[in-house]
């Protein structure tokens, strides 16, 4: 599996072209998820993919911290397949959400992989309340066979150090 | 013999009407007033868990917390000692602290800048010479609460001077902190950063439901049918698992025990899958034996109970965790779980304790999000003043009182909630 950390590289202004390519890729990530279509949301991960929410802290250590989420690409498909099984209490009513994207920034890594930031807030709207999570979404991309796809994905919460209930998928 | 707490002598009072041997009246959950008399009464008077020892293992060492939302701070002075002091500056009154946790020479007064001492002390004061010559530094202190006391690491406050004792409060329940604790090869847990997270109903949901077998395969099967199909994940893995909480042939081996001040116990025997077995973790149970002898250290290792220490605390021995319980109002509760290393054994077993608490109690995991769930519904459906009562009326298997005089019986039952109703009760009548 992949490490859960990325050190941030040096910042570079990447292509017009490419950060085209980027945005699209987190508004599609984003469409999937709130639109439930989570089947096509796991294919857009890598087989050595890592997903982590890190628990009070910016970046969590395995082993010495407990996250939020830290799962390879089996451990999303058992998310996904909690998710949509009929008695998933959290789903039933279906939670809606809306992912916001801003501050897309992205730089080149070399061998064909990209590091993308990018500051999101979920809209979320259940039960007769409304919560938001913002926070800094961070994407580490593989291009393979003409595609991009999700090799490490780190979400930072701002409010990971308070109390939060049902986060939504991020 | 004390059946349990059952049998205590019960003083008369005005909240005998609201609970009766096996059942809860609404207004425990609702009512507002009942609440502050709660925590005026509960956790204004016995033993509440405020942190464990590893929380603030070096001198400077503190975290904060509160009980009955009176903020504190548990820190660990220079010459080691532990101190619970009230978070309030004796000046004009601002927390002190205002960080979760953390390492500190003192504490400052944000508004004043009044100084502390990690053991509360005070010891600064600007423009001293005008509080006049009677003012004596001494007078001023951060206040200590009236009593503080630990048992294994974990440390208790009490708000009221007068009571029993920690280790009489404790009673049966220092049994399984001591098993919690030797599960470890050097008899010692670290806690971990806590997870927390909240739901939008009344505190005592979390404790009864710690102690409810009759729930798991309903509200945890989406959990259970999702990771069914998969094998259980490798030593080290981060997916962990989703054990086998359905019912299966071991079930009526399960045990529950009710005892002393509250406090109660399930015992799986072996019905679920147990993270720490010895033959998935072959160098844990090594050093365990070598502490332990082999025999003891095989009943450790596979040892899977829920303990719950009235009113706030919970240890979980299967993914190593402690839960501390934290009432907020009357409907809204927040839960701080502390998943734990087993100190001595190896990184892949610690690695695998803290993941599992990740997958299973996170607010974004798959097992605790329904039960919250779940306890917002109650919630709402309580609000209905039609029905009064929130029922505890199944009785286990051959309940009888062990030779530990602990009250016990086999699965299912909801014998444990109503050791919590006569504790309350028992608590409530005092003035």
């Amino acid at each position: 599996m992949t490490e859960t950390k990325q050190a941030a590289p040096t910042r570079q202004i990447v292509s017009e072209s490419l950060q085209h390519e980027i945005e699209q890729l987190l508004y599609h990530e984003a469409a999937l998820i709130d639109q439930r279509r989570f089947a096509e949301w796991v294919e857009l991960f890598t087989d050595d993919a890592v997903y982590c929410v890190p628990n009070a802290t910016e970046d969590g250590e395995p082993g010495e911290d407990g996250f939020i989420i830290l799962e390879d690409r089996a451990g999303i498909g058992e998310r996904i397949r909690r998710l949509q099984h009929p008695a998933a209490l959290t789903q039933v009513p279906v939670p809606r959400t809306r992912h916001m994207i801003t501050n897309v920034a992205g730089t080149e890594l070399g061998d064909g992989t990209m590091f993308v930031t990018s500051n999101q807030v979920i809209y979320f709207a259940r039960q007769g309340r409304q919560i938001q999570y913002p926070g800094t979404w961070e994407h580490t991309l593989e291009h393979g066979e003409g595609v991009w796809r999700i090799k490490r994905k780190k979400v930072f919460l701002l409010a990971n150090d308070q109390a939060m209930s049902q986060i939504p998928v991020l | 013999m004390d059946k349990g707490g059952a049998m205590a002598v019960q003083a008369r009072s005005r909240f005998d009407a609201f609970v009766k041997e096996d059942a809860a009246h609404r207004r425990l959950y609702t009512d507002p007033e009942i609440f502050a008399e709660e925590m005026r009464r509960i956790f204004g008077r016995t033993w509440v868990f405020v942190g464990h020892e590893s929380e603030i293992p070096n001198p400077g060492d503190f975290k904060t917390f509160d009980i009955a939302g009176q903020p504190i701070i548990v820190s660990r002075h220079t010459d080691g000692q532990v101190h619970v002091v009230f978070n309030r500056c004796m000046h004009r009154g601002a927390v002190v602290c205002e960080f979760q946790s953390g390492n500190t020479s003192h504490f400052r007064c944000p508004y004043h800048a009044w100084v502390y001492q990690t053991n509360g002390a005070l010891a600064l004061v600007p423009n001293r010479e005008l509080f006049g010559s009677d003012f004596d530094v001494a007078d001023y202190g951060l206040i200590p609460l009236p009593r503080v006391d630990s048992y294994g690491g974990f440390i208790f406050a009490s708000l009221s001077p007068t009571g029993i004792s920690l280790d009489e409060h404790l009673g049966r329940a220092k049994h399984y902190i001591d098993v919690f604790l030797h599960r470890s090869p050097l008899g010692k847990v670290q806690a971990t950063k806590p997870l927390k997270y909240e739901f939008r109903g009344n505190w005592k949901f979390q404790m009864e439901n710690m102690s409810d077998n009759y729930h798991a395969v309903y509200v945890h099967a989406s959990a259970l049918a999702a990771t069914r199909t998969a094998a259980p994940a490798p030593n080290g893995s981060v997916n962990g698992f989703v054990q086998s909480i359905g019912p299966n042939e071991k079930d009526e081996k399960r045990i529950e025990r009710s005892f002393g001040h509250g406090h109660g116990m399930l015992d799986y025997q072996g019905s679920r899958f147990i993270l720490s077995q010895p033959e998935r973790h072959p160098t844990y149970f090594e050093a365990l034996a070598e502490s332990r002898g082999e025999e003891r250290a095989r009943v450790l290792a596979e040892t899977d109970i829920h303990v719950m220490v009235y009113p706030n605390l919970i240890l979980h021995t299967n993914y190593n965790h402690y839960r501390v319980v934290r009432p907020l109002a009357v409907n809204h509760t927040e839960i701080n779980t502390y998943p734990c290393k087993l100190v001595g054994a190896p990184d892949d077993l610690n690695t695998a304790l803290i993941n599992a608490s990740a997958v299973h109690v996170s607010p974004a995991g798959r097992i605790q999000v329904d039960d919250l769930e779940v306890f917002g519904r109650v919630q709402q459906g309580l609000s209905v003043e039609a029905a009064e009562w929130v029922l505890f009326k199944m009785h286990g298997l051959d309940e009888h009182v062990n030779e530990d005089g602990e009250l016990e019986c086999r699965f299912l039952s909801e014998m444990i909630p109503r050791g919590y109703y006569r504790e309350w009760s028992r608590l409530m009548a005092e003035e």
